[in-house]
C-alpha cells in the first residue's frame, strides 16, 4: 500500500466518531432568517448558508477533498427533519449499545438551543400531525412501521453521473435561468415552478461556491507548503475544485472530485440513506481511458485516487436514533458502487475501472463504499477472478447480483425497454435506473412472522393479548393447512394495506413539506418538467416496503402441515397453546418442530415452496397500489438487522423458534443452523422463491469458512459457484468469510479489531461498532459453519 | 439393490475435482486407530449419543426394547444391551441419540446426486464414494456408477484399497478417479496400526495403474506410525515405481474425537493434538522425487 494511503487510513481509524453541531446551528440560523420564503427556497438557502459558512479543511495527504463536518469522522445533525429524539437521546450518543458518537456538554448546550426552534416545526412533527388517528393506532402495534420516512429525506438514489460529469452545474444553472425566463405567469403553477427553478439554481450555486472555498484554501495552503511535491498536489487540487462541479470534468481526478462533491452535497441537504454511486465502470471509464492515452494516468495512480475517494466516502456518517440504530447498525449507510453487467448492446462492460473498484477495496477494506457486481452469462473471467480475491480476503463487502433475473424484474416493474440494461443498486438490493429513479427503497417494514402469529390467534397478539389484526378465526378449529394459509394471507393483506396507506400519507407529507432542490438537480427529468424529486419529478417512482421473516413463516407452515395436519402428532389447539406459553414444559415438542420438519435452505421442494408462499403472499398484497408520486409499490425482501428487533416482538413460532429470538436474517437466508446441506443447496432453495416478483430484490447472506479456498482450483470453483447465481435464479448473495474465534476475540478486544468489517444482512459494518446482540447473532451464524 | 450409507455431503470441494457430492458407505476392512469416520468403519448398526444435547426427557427409556437407555436420572447407552435398533433415536427430538445408518436404493441416491448436476457441469465435479470402504458394496457402487455415467456425472472413490481385486474390477470401467490411501509400505507396522498388512493394498494400486487408471495417492500422516522420513520415503518410492503423478498428505487431527465418545468407543490418543502442515513439509524436505507432493492443512 502507498505510504499516503496507509497514513490516510490510519488517520481515519484513529479518529473518533463524534457529533458535530455546526450544521445544526447554521441550518437553524438560515431558517430563522428566511421564514417568509417558500419551502423550496428555505431548503436551498439553508444549503447555501451551511456550505458558505461551515468550517472546511484539507487534511494531510488528501487528494480528494471535501467534508461534511469539521473533523474526520465527525458527523452533522439534521434538526429540521426531527428534533425531539435528539434532545431526548443526545445523552445516550456516547454510551448506547451500537453506533456511539462522542459529544461534549458544550455541544449539547448548543444543540438544545437550536432544537428549541424546531419544536413544532421539524418534519417529523408536521408529518405526525397529518397521520389519521385510526392509522396511527395500528402503526403503534409495530407489526408495520416506517419510522425512517417519517423523519428523514428519502435518500435511496443514484445521481445522473453520466450526464453531470459531462455537463457541470454552470450549464444546469443556465438551464434553470432559461426555464425561469420562459415561465408563463398565466399558468396556475407559475409560482411553484418559479420557486422550484430558483431553488435548484441556488442549491447548485451553493455547491460551486463550496468547491471554490476548497480551491481558495488549497491555494493558500500551497503558498505555505514547504514540500514541493505536496505543493504541486495542492495546486492541482485547487485547479480541480475551481473547475468542478462548475464545469464538466476534464480528467479522471476531476471526475472523482466532482463525484465526491455531489455525494457530500446530497448528504448535507438531507439525512436520507443509501445515496449510491451507480455504474461507476460505465461513467468513469471514458475519463480513465482519455487520461491513460494522454499518459497522465497509470494504473497505480488511478488506484491511489480511487482509494482516496473510498476513504472520503468512508467519512460520510449519520447519527440515528436509538430505535433506528437497532434496526440498522453500523456506519455503512449504503453508498453503493455498481460494476459489471451489460452495455446497451448487451455486451459485457468489464473494463479497467471495474477492476480498480475491486482492487481499491482490497487495500482500503472499510465499511464504505459497498460494492455490487452484476453477473451474467458473459461476465468476463477476469472480473470473476478479481471478485474472488475480495471475497477470499474476508472483506465481505461484495454483493453478487444475478443480471439476467434482475433484468426481467426491472422490466416487470415498468422500466422502459431502452433503460432496462442500465440498472445499478442502492444500499441493499434495490435496482434503480441510474439518474432517473426516486425509489423510496426500504419504505417501511411488515413483520410477516408476526402476521402468522396473529393468524394463529384470531388476530390477537400472543404476547400482550391486544387485538392487533382482523379476526381470522379460532385457529384451534382449523382443519387444514390451507385454512392457516388463508388466515396468514388475510393478516398480511390487512397490514400491507395499513402500511401502504401510511406510506402514501408520508409521501404526500414529503410533497408538501420536503423539497430537495439539490437532489432535483442531479436526477434527470426534474429540471425538464419543473417538478421536485419528492413531487414525482423523476421518471421512475417506486415505493418498496420490506417483508421481514418470510423464511420463519415458511418453515413454520411446513412444521404445521407435517405434524398437525399430515401426521397428526398434535392438535392445532395444543400447538397454539404451546406457542402462547413459549413451549413452557414442552421442550421435546419444540425440538421436534425444530429438528424433524423439513427446512428451507436444504433444497427440499416442499419446504422451499412454503417459503415461496410466504413471500408471494406479500407480493400479491402489494399488487395494484399506487404511491403519491404516480409509481407502484413493489416488495423488497431484505432488511439489514431488523430481524432482531422484529423477532423480539414476535411470539414463539411453529418452526421451533422461541419467543423473542431473531427471525431469519438478511431476507431470504435460512434460519441459522437449519441449513445443513451446504452452499449449493442454499442456492437451489433460494432460487425456488418468486424472486422475480419482489421487484426491489432480496438478500441471501452466506457464511463461508475460509477453508473453502484452501487447495488447488478452489478459487476457480468459487468463481463458478458465483456464476451459478444465474443458473439458480437467485437475486443476490453475499459472503461472510470469518471464524467464530475472530469474532469472539473482536468482542473482547474491540481495539484490535477496529478495521474488521462484517456484512450484516445487506450492508457492511465495522463489527466493533455493532450492538452486543447483533454481534452475538453474527457469532451464532459463524459458529454454525464450524460444526 | 440398496446401499448402506452413513451420510451424503453436498458441496464438497476437497474430494476430487470441482464441486462434489460425497457418499459415505458403511463398513470397512481396516481398523485404523485414527479413523475419523468410526461410525462408518463398523458394519453393524450403532447408536450414537451426545450427552450435551440430552434434555433428560426420558422418551428413549420408554421405547427401548432391551432396557439399554439407562435411567431417568442417568440417561445413557448400555452398550452390552444396545442392539442399535434406533427406537430411541426415533423419539429423541433433541438428536442426542442418533444413528448414521440408512439404506438407499441406487435410484434414491441418484435423486440426491442429481440435485447438484448444474454445479458438477460448471466445475467438472460429480460423485465421490467414501466411507468406510465403499468398494465393499461393489454391486451397489457399480449400479450407481452406471447411472452417473449415463447422465454425464463425474465419478471418484476414496478407497483404502484393502479389498479383493474383483471389487475393483466391478467398477473399473466407470470410475474416473481413485483417491487411494497408502498409509505405509511396512506391512508389519501396517498390521499393528490398521489391523491388516499392506501387500494387497499395494498390489491393487499397482494393477489400477497397469490398467491405466488415474490414481492420486493419499497419505494420512500419523504421529508414531508414519510421521518419519523413512516411512514417507517408502511411500514415495512405491509411488514412483507405478508412475503416480500426485500424492496428497493429510496431517493428523483429532476432530473426530467426540464421535468416538458418542459411539462409546475409546479414542486412540497418540499424545499429540495435531500435526501442522509445516511439520509434514519439514519431514518431506530433502526427499528427492519426481512425484508432485501436496500437503493439506
Amino acid at each position: 500500500m502507498e505510504d499516503r494511503i496507509t497514513k490516510l487510513r490510519n488517520a481515519f481509524l484513529q479518529a473518533t466518531r463524534a457529533a458535530d453541531t455546526e450544521r445544526a446551528v447554521l441550518v437553524t440560523e438560515s431558517y430563522k432568517l428566511n421564514e417568509n420564503r417558500s419551502e423550496a427556497m428555505k431548503k436551498a438557502l439553508a444549503l447555501r448558508h451551511v456550505l458558505e459558512r461551515m468550517t472546511i479543511a484539507i487534511h494531510d495527504n488528501e487528494l480528494i477533498v471535501g467534508c461534511h463536518a469539521q473533523k474526520v469522522r465527525s458527523t452533522p445533525l439534521f434538526p429540521e427533519y426531527a428534533a425531539g429524539w435528539i434532545s431526548k437521546q443526545m445523552d445516550d450518543f456516547a454510551t448506547r449499545p451500537g453506533d456511539r458518537f462522542a459529544i461534549t456538554e458544550e455541544q449539547k448546550a448548543t444543540l438544545r438551543e437550536c432544537l428549541k426552534y424546531w419544536e413544532g416545526r421539524a418534519l417529523d412533527e408536521r408529518v405526525a400531525s397529518c397521520i389519521p388517528k385510526e392509522l396511527d393506532q395500528v402503526i403503534g402495534y409495530g407489526v408495520v412501521y416506517n419510522a425512517s420516512y417519517a423523519s428523514k429525506s428519502p435518500g435511496h438514489l443514484v445521481p445522473d453521473y453520466m450526464g453531470l460529469l459531462g455537463t457541470g452545474f454552470e450549464a444546469l444553472i443556465a438551464r434553470c435561468q432559461e426555464k425561469l425566463q420562459n415561465l408563463d405567469i398565466e399558468k396556475d403553477d407559475y409560482v411553484e415552478k418559479r420557486e422550484f427553478y430558483m431553488s435548484c439554481a441556488e442549491a447548485m450555486g451553493a455547491v460551486i461556491l463550496y468547491a471554490n472555498r476548497f480551491a481558495n484554501l488549497a491555494e493558500t495552503m500551497a503558498e505555505k507548503e514547504p514540500d514541493g511535491k505536496r505543493k504541486k498536489e495542492l495546486l492541482q487540487i485547487a485547479s480541480n475544485c475551481r473547475n468542478v462541479p462548475a464545469k464538466p470534468a476534464s480528467s479522471y481526478w476531476e471526475a472523482l472530485q466532482f463525484l465526491y462533491f455531489v455525494q457530500l452535497a446530497i448528504q448535507m441537504e438531507g439525512n436520507g440513506l443509501a445515496i449510491s454511486i451507480g455504474r461507476m465502470d460505465q461513467f468513469l471509464y471514458p475519463y480513465y481511458k482519455a487520461d491513460e492515452e494522454k499518459g497522465l494516468l497509470t494504473h497505480e495512480s488511478a488506484l491511489e485516487l480511487m482509494e482516496c475517494l473510498y476513504l472520503k466516502l468512508g467519512e460520510i456518517d449519520k447519527i440515528s436514533s436509538n430505535e433506528s440504530t437497532a434496526v440498522n447498525t453500523g456506519p455503512a449507510h449504503g453508498q453503493t458502487i455498481t460494476i459489471g453487467g451489460v452495455r446497451a448492446d448487451g455486451s459485457d462492460i468489464t473494463n479497467e475501472v471495474s477492476i480498480l473498484v475491486l482492487e481499491a477495496d482490497r487495500r482500503i477494506a472499510l465499511a464504505q463504499p459497498d460494492i455490487a457486481v452484476r453477473i451474467h452469462a458473459g461476465t468476463s473471467q477476469r472480473l470473476i477472478d478479481e471478485v474472488t480475491k475480495n471475497v477470499k480476503m474476508g472483506l465481505n463487502k461484495v454483493k453478487i447480483y444475478n443480471d439476467e433475473l434482475i433484468t426481467r424484474a426491472v422490466r416487470g416493474i415498468g422500466v422502459k425497454e431502452e433503460d432496462v440494461y442500465n440498472f445499478s443498486f442502492l444500499g441493499c438490493s434495490e435496482p434503480v435506473i441510474d439518474g432517473k429513479t426516486n425509489s423510496w427503497g426500504n419504505s417501511g417494514h411488515i413483520n410477516l412472522s408476526k402476521c402468522l402469529e396473529l393468524a394463529l390467534n384470531d388476530g390477537s397478539c400472543m404476547l400482550t393479548g391486544v387485538q392487533m389484526g382482523p379476526h381470522t378465526g379460532d385457529a384451534a378449529g382449523f382443519t387444514s393447512i390451507e385454512e392457516v394459509e388463508a388466515a396468514y394471507r388475510a393478516q398480511v393483506n390487512y397490514f400491507t394495506d395499513v402500511l401502504v396507506k401510511y406510506d402514501r400519507v408520508l409521501d404526500m407529507c414529503h410533497k408538501m413539506y420536503l423539497h430537495l432542490p439539490f437532489c432535483s438537480s442531479v436526477i434527470q427529468d426534474c429540471l425538464e418538467t419543473g417538478e421536485d424529486f419528492e413531487q414525482g419529478g423523476a421518471e421512475y417512482n417506486f415505493s418498496s416496503p420490506l417483508g421481514v421473516g418470510p423464511i420463519t413463516v415458511g418453515d413454520s407452515l411446513m412444521a404445521l402441515k407435517k405434524f398437525v395436519f399430515d401426521e397428526k402428532k398434535l392438535s392445532m389447539q395444543e400447538m397454539v397453546e404451546a406457542l402462547r406459553s413459549d413451549f413452557a414444559g414442552k421442550e421435546p415438542l419444540r425440538l421436534m418442530l425444530k429438528n424433524r420438519a423439513p427446512k428451507y435452505g436444504n433444497d427440499i421442494d416442499e419446504a422451499d415452496q412454503m417459503s415461496d408462499f410466504a413471500v408471494s403472499v406479500f407480493c400479491d398484497a402489494l399488487e395494484g397500489y399506487r404511491n403519491a408520486r404516480g409509481g407502484i409499490f413493489t416488495a423488497g425482501i431484505y432488511y439489514l438487522t431488523a430481524n432482531v428487533p422484529n423477532g423480539k416482538h414476535t411470539a414463539a413460532t411453529p418452526n421451533g423458534r422461541h419467543a423473542g429470538e431473531p427471525l431469519n436474517d438478511g431476507g431470504v437466508s435460512p434460519t441459522h443452523g437449519d441449513d445443513k446441506m451446504g452452499a449449493t443447496a442454499i442456492f437451489k432453495s433460494a432460487g425456488k422463491l418468486c424472486n422475480v416478483r419482489a421487484g426491489h430484490g432480496s438478500v441471501l447472506n452466506q457464511l463461508l469458512h475460509p477453508s473453502i479456498f484452501k487447495g488447488e482450483g478452489c478459487d476457480r470453483i468459487f468463481g463458478e459457484y458465483m456464476r451459478s447465481i444465474v443458473d439458480c435464479g437467485v437475486w443476490e448473495t453475499q459472503f461472510n468469510v470469518v471464524t467464530k474465534e475472530d469474532l469472539r476475540r473482536a468482542q473482547e478486544h474491540p481495539d484490535e479489531y477496529r478495521g474488521l468489517v462484517v456484512r450484516v444482512a445487506g450492508y457492511s459494518a465495522f463489527f466493533t461498532a455493532l450492538g452486543k446482540e447483533v454481534q452475538d447473532d453474527i457469532i451464532d451464524r459463524t459458529s454454525l459453519m464450524e460444526l | 439393490m440398496e446401499g448402506r450409507i452413513t451420510n451424503i455431503q453436498r458441496f464438497s470441494v476437497h474430494d476430487g475435482p470441482g464441486i462434489r457430492t460425497v457418499v459415505f458407505l458403511k463398513g470397512c476392512t481396516l481398523r485404523c486407530r485414527w479413523c475419523c469416520n468410526p461410525e462408518a468403519m463398523l458394519p453393524q448398526p450403532v447408536l450414537m449419543f451426545n450427552p450435551q444435547l440430552c434434555i433428560g426427557c426420558g422418551a428413549c427409556i420408554s421405547v427401548c426394547p432391551t432396557g439399554a437407555s439407562g435411567t431417568e436420572k442417568h440417561i445413557g447407552v448400555e452398550r452390552k444391551k444396545c442392539t442399535g435398533c434406533g427406537s430411541c433415536a426415533e423419539v429423541c427430538y433433541a438428536e442426542a441419540k442418533y444413528k448414521r445408518d440408512r439404506f438407499l436404493a441406487a435410484e434414491e441416491l441418484m435423486e440426491e446426486v442429481r440435485k447438484d448436476l448444474s454445479f458438477y457441469q460448471r466445475t467438472g465435479g460429480g460423485i465421490t464414494f467414501s466411507g468406510g470402504e465403499a468398494l465393499l458394496q461393489k454391486e451397489f457402487v457399480a449400479e450407481v456408477l452406471r447411472l452417473c455415467k449415463a447422465e454425464g456425472i463425474g465419478t471418484a472413490v476414496e478407497t483404502c484399497g484393502n479389498v479383493p481385486w474383483e471389487n475393483f474390477e466391478a467398477v473399473l470401467d466407470s470410475m474416473d478417479l481413485y483417491l487411494y490411501d497408502i498409509k505405509s509400505t511396512d506391512t508389519e507396522k501396517h498390521k499393528v496400526y490398521t489391523g491388516a498388512g499392506c501387500e494387497r493394498i499395494m498390489e491393487n494400486c499397482r494393477r489400477l495403474r497397469e490398467a491405466g487408471k488415474q490414481v492420486i495417492i493419499r497419505v494420512p500422516v500419523i504421529p508414531e506410525f508414519n510421521f518419519d522420513r523413512e516411512s514417507l520415503t517408502g511411500i514415495l518410492r512405491f509411488a514412483e515405481t507405478i508412475n503416480i503423478e500426485e500424492i496428497n498428505f493429510l496431517p493428523y487431527h483429532r476432530y473426530a474425537e467426540n464421535k468416538y465418545r458418542y459411539l462409546g468407543m475409546e479414542y486412540w490418543n497418540p499424545g499429540v493434538e495435531r500435526l501442522d502442515k509445516g511439520q509434514v513439509e519439514e519431514c518431506l524436505r530433502e526427499i528427492e522425487t519426481s512425484v508432485r507432493l501436496k500437503v493439506d492443512g
